[in-house]
This record gives C-alpha cells, structure tokens and sequence, in this order.
C-alpha cells in the first residue's frame, strides 16, 4: 500500500509539475529544460556563458574559444527540490588548434521518464572580434515501458566583442526544425540574445532575452560582484517566468565551485543547483 | 608622450566622427510623405554605404545609385561618379545633404562586414538579422525574420551572393531586376504620386540587383547575371521559387504579407511554385537610350489544378535634347493586357516641369511590374496625367503637383471613378541652423479608400496642411516641429496634430526624444514619421485622440558597433485617462 501511494505521489507530482514547468495552452514536454550552469542560473539564468572553462560552454559553445587549456566540469539540480525532477550536465573541452571543441551530456527525469541529450560542440574565431560557435545535439527520449526516440538537432551561437567593456551574443536553437517521435512533435526553437557589460574588474552585468518561438519572450536581468579574487557573489531576476535567483562561485586551484538558488515567486518553490569545474593546468 | 597624445586625439576624432554619423537618422527622409511606405533595402543600403565607405568613391557611388528615391539627375550625377568623370556633388543639394550625413569625416576603420540584430515589442515579438559581408570581389548578404507569433525561428530568410568576373557580374540567390520604367519587373513598392514623383518615374531601372529587403514573395530567387552584348548590355535573370499569393482567371496575386500565423497562413505558405526568365537588352542611341525586355514564367498552385502562364514584352527608351528630356515604355503580355507610361521634364535654371502619362489595362499583370500608379488595386486598370513644376521664387522653393487618373472599369453600384491628387509645397532655408516647410496636399477621399470591405464613396477631398520647422542650435542639439491639419471638404471638423522631436549628442550617448498629440475627428487620421532606429523608417498613424512619447537611446560601445534602445508609450484618450500602451525594441550594430 505504501508502494502504491508513493508511486501514485510521484506520478502525479510529475504530471503536475510538468504542466507547470513546461507551461501553457499546449504540452510539448520534450527537452524545454535550459542547460544551464549553476553560476549563469544564479545570475538571472543568463543563456550565454560567462566564464571560460565552464558549464557553460554546454550552452553556449562560442566561449570554448577563450579556453586555453582543457578542461571538465559538471552539475547537478533537481527542479523545485523535487528528486524525479533531476537534472545533470557535464562537458569537457578545451581549446585545439585555434579550434575549440567541446563534448557534453545533459541528463533530466527519472527512471519512468527520461530526457538525454548528447552534443558536440565547436568555436572559431574572426578577427578576435567574433566567436561563432556551432552545437550538434542528439536528442534521446525515453519512456519506461513505452519505447525511445531520437532527433538530432543544433544550436548556432555568436559572440561579438563590442569593445573593451561590452559583449553581446545571439544564438538560435534547433533551426533546422527537429522533430522527434513517432507523434513527431516539434522540439523547441529558441531565440536568445544577450549583452554583457564589464564597467570595471568588480563587477559583471547581464541583460538578455530568451524567445521560445511558442511562448511568451522570457527577459532577464542580472550582476555578479567579485566579493574576493576567490568569490563571486550573483543575484539576478527571470520575467516569464517570474524567478529570482541567486548564488556564488568559489575558486580554489584548478577547481571552481557554484552554486544556485532559483526562488520561483508565483509557485513558492526553490530549485537549488551545485556545479563544479576542473581545469587541468599543464 | 607626444605619440601617445596624437593617438588619443585621433581615436577621439575617429571616435566624434563615426559617432555623428551612425546615431542620427537621415534626414533626407523626413521630406517624404509618412503615408507612402518606402523600400526596406533603402535603409539597408544606406547602413552599408555608412559601415563599409568612408567617402564619395565609384564603389560607394554605385552602392548609392540603387537608392530608389534618387532623380534622374541625381542618378546620373552618381553613374558619371562610378565612371570616374566626376568628383565633386555640390549642385546636387539632397545628394548633398545625404553624403555629409553619411560622411562627415574621413574614417579609419577597415570594415569588412556589418550586421544588425532588432528585437522589436509590437503585438508580440518581431526579430530581424541583416548582413551583409564583402569577401575581396565576393559581396554576401543575409537577412533573416520571425514575425510576432510565427513558429519558426527563421520563418523568412533571403540571401545572395555578388560577384563579378571580368565583364560579367553574377547574382546568385535573391536579386531583384529593375527594368525599363516599372512595366514588367519592378521593386516591391512602386512609386506613388508626391513631390518630386514625376524626377523618380522617369528613372530608369539598373538592371540586376540583389534583393535586401524583407518582402517574402517578391524577390527572384536563382541567377541573375548582367553582360555586354552586341552594341548594348544585357541583364538576365532565371527565377525558380515558392512564394504566397493565389492564381486568379489572368493573373497572379503576390501576397505582401508574410506572416503566417493563423492555420490558413501556414496553410497557404509557399502555395505558388514560380519559375521565370527575364532578359533585357539595352544600348545607347544618339542622345538616349533605347531597351528590349522579354519575359515568361509559370505559376502553379499547390493542391490544385490552377496553372498560368505569361509572356511579356516591352520597348523603352528616353532621349534628350537640351534641357528636354523624354521617355516611354510599351507593354504587352500574352494575356492582351497592355500598359503604356510615358512623359518628359524640361529643366532649366531652378524652373522644372515634369509630366507623366499612364494607361495600365484592367488586370494587367506581367511579372513583378509595380509601375507608377495612384490606385494600389490593379483589377481595375488605371489611366491618368501627373504634372508637377518647381520653381524658386527668392529664397523659397515652389513645387506644384498635380495628378488626376480614372479607373478604366466600374465597380458594381460606382457611380465615380475618377480621383485626383493635388499638392503645393513651399520651403525656405533661413540660415544653416533655420528651415521651415509648408504643404498642402488635396486628395480625392474614395481614391485612399480602396478595398472590397471598406470602399468609400464619398468624393469629398480631403486636405492636409502641414508645417515643418527644424532649428539646429548646435552641432549637438537639434529640434523640429510639426503642425498638421486635416479636414474633409464638407464641412466636417479638422483634425489637428502637433510632432515635437529633438537629438541630443552627449558623448558616447545620443538621446531622441518624441512627443506627437492629435486631436481626430472622424476618418481624418492622421499620418507621422514614428520613433525610428537607425535602418528603419515606420510611420505611425493616428485614429484617436491621444498623445505619444516616443524616445531612442543609443551607446557607441566602439567605434564600429553600438546599441539602440527605443520606448513609445501611446495614450489613446486625450486626458491620459487610459492604460497607455507601451512598445520597445531593441538593436545591436556590429561590424567587423
């Protein structure tokens, strides 16, 4: 009996959940998850990365260019504290050539329910003034007792240096129009563009705007503040939907540490993320 | 230390110059009637001819020359430029005007490349690329659109790439073909009755261009190639694309309006598969020159039987003989439709006369024409006279127009099919700081309300008065003020509008501000220039009473990039006792 109950709870805390989650008129429940590092969450889910050598190459591939040396880095979050909601990502790379390559793998669901995402990522640049970066994704969906399918999919980003002080960046999700199952529905197309801003070695602001081409248009502020040359401290604000995020990073050695709190201010739950990253210095 | 100061003080100028150019709108826009739209690739043109030239050059003079405003004159001044025979525009005062807001100093920036990112908050979210890059003698141009609610990330996108090798100059990709005076291959917007109109007409197309704007439909999508052949230069195009529209008994229905949101617009995408060849043959006779322009394509409709074909034909020419100069051009479709356009202009001192003669048969349709034409519906046919005169009277320039046309067939229950336009315009130039503008325009109101669903048949005029001033006060700080009336010649009450615009430079930092409150009386709406980013040129117009602010804040990051922010909020009730409706975008410049 106890069985059951707990099955029945996590069923429908699922179905619930990801109405919620993945949000209106329509259920397209297939690979809507952001992956994001802990550091770009906690600074108002930031689509583009911020630092090299970091998660955030898994989203954004054009920062693989800066890398200079290779390196690992992975995360872990369950969204709204919830376990069958796990989510975790991890990429290594590093800079080859001229040529930044990168590989990551992003897992989220359960064992009933699970989304699985393999990319292979690329960087170059032009004229140092401009990173475009491409991602390569295999999509894989898996359903307990129901089957499997895959889609391949990509991303293409650019990164421009407006400046000494100013960044800007845009990418597009999946424009080749993925499809996946036998139901073929479409997977998610994504506008992003975003502006970084370095107005001294102190202090980091983002601005961006994030386009799901059948959702409202998501924008999103936020800063980082270097509290110690180890210590970065973030805070930022999600529009649509309504989240505030929070969070910090510590560097030690080769190893950076993050972590993140999104509060989300309609629902009244928090989804906590932790990350770690190596970089092997030779 | 001295080095180190000379190159502060260069990066400064460098810096001051490109600042001033880039942040301002062209003013040479402001001239035009807010209420006829004009051609997106103007604007892209104009930002290229800014990112990539830094002076008066053949290079930079061709690009110029596709502007489709420019008079024949000012065309020709820019043709004579390319070749190399001249160097100086002075009599050429709008050309002028154009090339110091283009280029008020020298830059030092070696641009390969520009593109532009918008984000735009309408009713929902438009985003718009444009680029355009030049690779040693390869020139690529892309640009990229997702209108509010469309579900592809990329649902419209064009691209081309220009070449030239030895004689021989190549478009692959989307181009357009400008021929003779608008017949049979044309812009997607054709020219409308205004001042100054009747100088645009009798230009003469340029043959194989690429396609920069956003129209979805209308540019020629495969290879466009222009050569010398025999005695003349042959421009050629070979076209093979989906595009929206619907077939009708005689002819095809291009759809202007791209969005495809609702199912029937998704539906009804790319339903037409076109296929057309078009050559034109032209050469230089004493004192002219003379064309030759052959065409065909067929059309066929998706999930149906319906299925078309066209040929057509035309003959132009224009000759000139001293200060007179005339043009024509005949055309003929395999459909028996036909359209003549002809006329003259005699030029002497600052006195200009210019007149111009059309018929255009009912449902005359041959490839992409978009002649000049008052009525914007074809099905009925159009035949008409348009004059104009221009003359500076001391220190005030006169132009007069006048258009008068008749539809060549009857709607059912019409009783009148005859329009006319008329317009006085009257401007003088103070000092360099002082300008004031006066213009009267009288429209026959059933030639503006055309349309199955809201035909007007009230043959009142209407007339508009508008009054401009612009003061400069310094090179900073500019303003300008427009009062506009307009009223229904029966007795109705007017309409009133007043614009307050001003520019500020403060450094890295340029500040618009926009201020417009209207006072509507029935359909007397009124038309203004709205709130505008660098590269486009949106009108707004008013219905209602109510008021705007509209303001554009712009940070030079570098000296080849920058970044655009613009907020408007509308009150759409004159005391302000409304929820006002607030609109943003967002532009990124970069250039690399």
């Amino acid at each position: 009996m106890t069985s059951f109950q707990s099955t029945s709870h996590l069923t429908h805390t699922i179905l619930c959940f990801s109405v919620v989650f993945f949000c209106s008129n329509k259920v397209y429940g297939a690979f809507d998850s952001e992956s994001l590092s802990s550091f770009q969450n906690a600074v108002g889910a930031f689509p583009f990365s911020i630092y090299p050598n970091s998660l955030g190459a898994l989203s954004d591939p054009t920062i693989l260019f800066v890398n200079r040396s290779p390196f690992g880095a992975g995360s872990i979050n369950r969204k709204f504290g919830l376990r069958s909601l796990m989510e975790s990502l991890f990429v290594v790379g590093g800079n080859f050539r001229n040529l930044g390559l990168g590989l990551g793998l992003s897992r989220f669901g359960n064992s009933t329910y699970q989304e699985t995402q393999i990319s292979i990522l690329g960087a170059k640049s032009y004229k140092e003034l401009v990173h475009l970066g491409i991602s390569l994704n295999m999509y894989q969906l898996s359903i307990s007792h129901y089957g499997q399918a895959q889609a391949i999919g990509s991303k293409v980003s650019m990164r421009y240096a407006m400046g000494t002080h100013v960044e800007t960046m845009m990418s597009f999700l999946n424009v080749n129009r993925p499809v996946i199952g036998q139901s073929k529905e479409k997977l998610p197309q994504i506008i992003s563009a975003g502006i970084l801003v370095r107005p001294n070695d102190k202090i980091i602001g983002q601005a961006s705007f994030v386009q799901d081409t059948e959702f409202p248009i998501s924008v999103r502020f936020g800063m980082i503040y270097k509290l110690l040359d180890q210590i970065d401290i973030a805070v930022g604000k999600i529009q649509q939907p309504n989240i505030f995020t929070t969070g910090g990073c510590i560097n030690w050695k080769e190893f950076r540490i993050e972590f993140s709190c999104l509060s989300y201010a309609n629902l009244g739950f928090i989804t906590y993320q932790t990350g770690i990253s190596y970089t092997h210095i030779p | 230390m001295r080095i180190l100061a000379l190159s502060l003080i260069r990066q400064g100028l460098v810096t001051l110059i490109f600042h001033n150019v880039s942040f301002g709108q062209y003013d040479v826009y402001d001239a035009f009637d807010p209420e006829n739209p004009l051609p997106e690739s103007d604007l892209i043109i104009l930002n290229n001819a800014k990112a990539f030239h830094h002076s008066l050059t053949p290079e930079s003079a061709l690009l110029l020359s596709q502007l489709s405003f420019l008079s024949h004159e000012e065309n020709y001044a820019l043709e004579q430029t390319f070749q190399g025979d001249l160097h100086n525009l002075d009599q050429y005062p709008r050309l002028n005007m154009l090339l110091n807001e283009l280029w008020t100093g020298r830059r030092e920036i070696n641009i390969h490349g520009s593109f532009i990112h918008r984000i735009n908050r309408t009713d929902g979210i438009q985003h718009k690329w444009f680029g355009d890059f030049q690779f040693d003698q390869f020139r690529i141009g892309i640009l990229g659109e997702r209108d509010p609610g469309e579900l592809d990330i990329l649902d419209h996108y064009s691209i081309f790439l220009n070449t030239k090798f030895q004689d021989y100059d190549y478009t692959i990709g989307n181009f357009q073909m400008l021929v003779g005076h608008g017949l049979v291959s044309w812009r997607s917007m054709p020219v409308k009755s205004d001042f100054g109109t009747t100088n645009s007409i009798l230009r003469r197309g340029r043959g194989v261009q690429p396609f920069r704007s956003s129209h979805e439909s209308w540019a020629y999508r495969g290879l466009g190639w222009e050569q010398p052949m025999g005695r003349g230069q042959l421009s050629a195009g070979i076209s093979h694309r989906k595009i929206d529209g619907s077939i009708e008994d005689n002819h095809v229905n291009i759809s202007n309006i791209g969005l495809h949101v609702s199912d029937n617009q998704i539906k009804n995408r790319n339903n037409i598969l076109e296929t057309i060849g078009v050559a034109d043959w032209e050469t230089i006779i004493p004192n002219g020159i003379a064309g030759f322009v052959v065409g065909g394509g067929a059309w066929r409709q998706n999930h149906t039987v319906s299925y078309f074909t066209n040929f057509t034909s035309s003959v132009y020419g224009n000759f000139t003989i001293s200060n007179l100069t005339l043009f024509s051009e005949l055309a003929f479709t395999s459909q028996n439709k036909n359209a003549i356009i002809m006329g003259g202009k005699m030029k002497h001192d600052s006195f200009y006369y210019g007149i111009v003669f059309r018929k255009i048969d009912n449902n005359y349709f041959a490839l992409r024409d978009n002649v000049f034409r008052n009525w914007n519906n074809k099905e009925l046919g159009e035949t008409g006279v348009l004059q104009e005169l221009r003359f500076r009277y001391d220190k005030i320039n006169v132009n007069v127009y006048s258009d008068i046309f008749r539809r060549l067939e009857k709607l059912k229950g019409e009783f009148k099919r005859n329009g006319h336009e008329t317009g006085i315009s009257l401007d003088q130039k103070f000092n360099s700081k002082f300008w004031i503008q006066t213009k009267l325009k009288i429209q026959e109101a059933s030639s503006k309300n055309y349309g199955y669903n809201d035909y007007n048949f009230s043959s009142a005029p209407i007339s508009t008065i508008k009054t401009t001033i612009k003061w400069k006060h310094d090179t900073n700080n500019s303003f300008q003020c427009q009062l506009q009336e307009k009223h229904s010649q029966n007795d109705s009450p007017s309409s009133w509008g007043i614009q307050l615009r001003s520019k500020h430079y403060l450094g890295l930092w340029t500040v618009k501000w926009y201020w417009v409150t209207t006072k509507i009386e029935s359909l007397s709406w009124l038309y203004y220039w709205d709130v505008n980013l660098p590269g486009e040129m949106k009108s707004k117009v008013f219905t209602r009473h109510g008021h705007y602010l509209g303001n554009i804040l712009s940070y030079q990051t570098s000296p080849s990039t920058e970044i655009h922010f613009r907020i408007s909020t509308a009150w759409r009730a004159w005391n302000f006792d409304e929820i006002p409706v607030v609109r943003g975008a967002l532009q990124i410049n970069v250039s690399i």
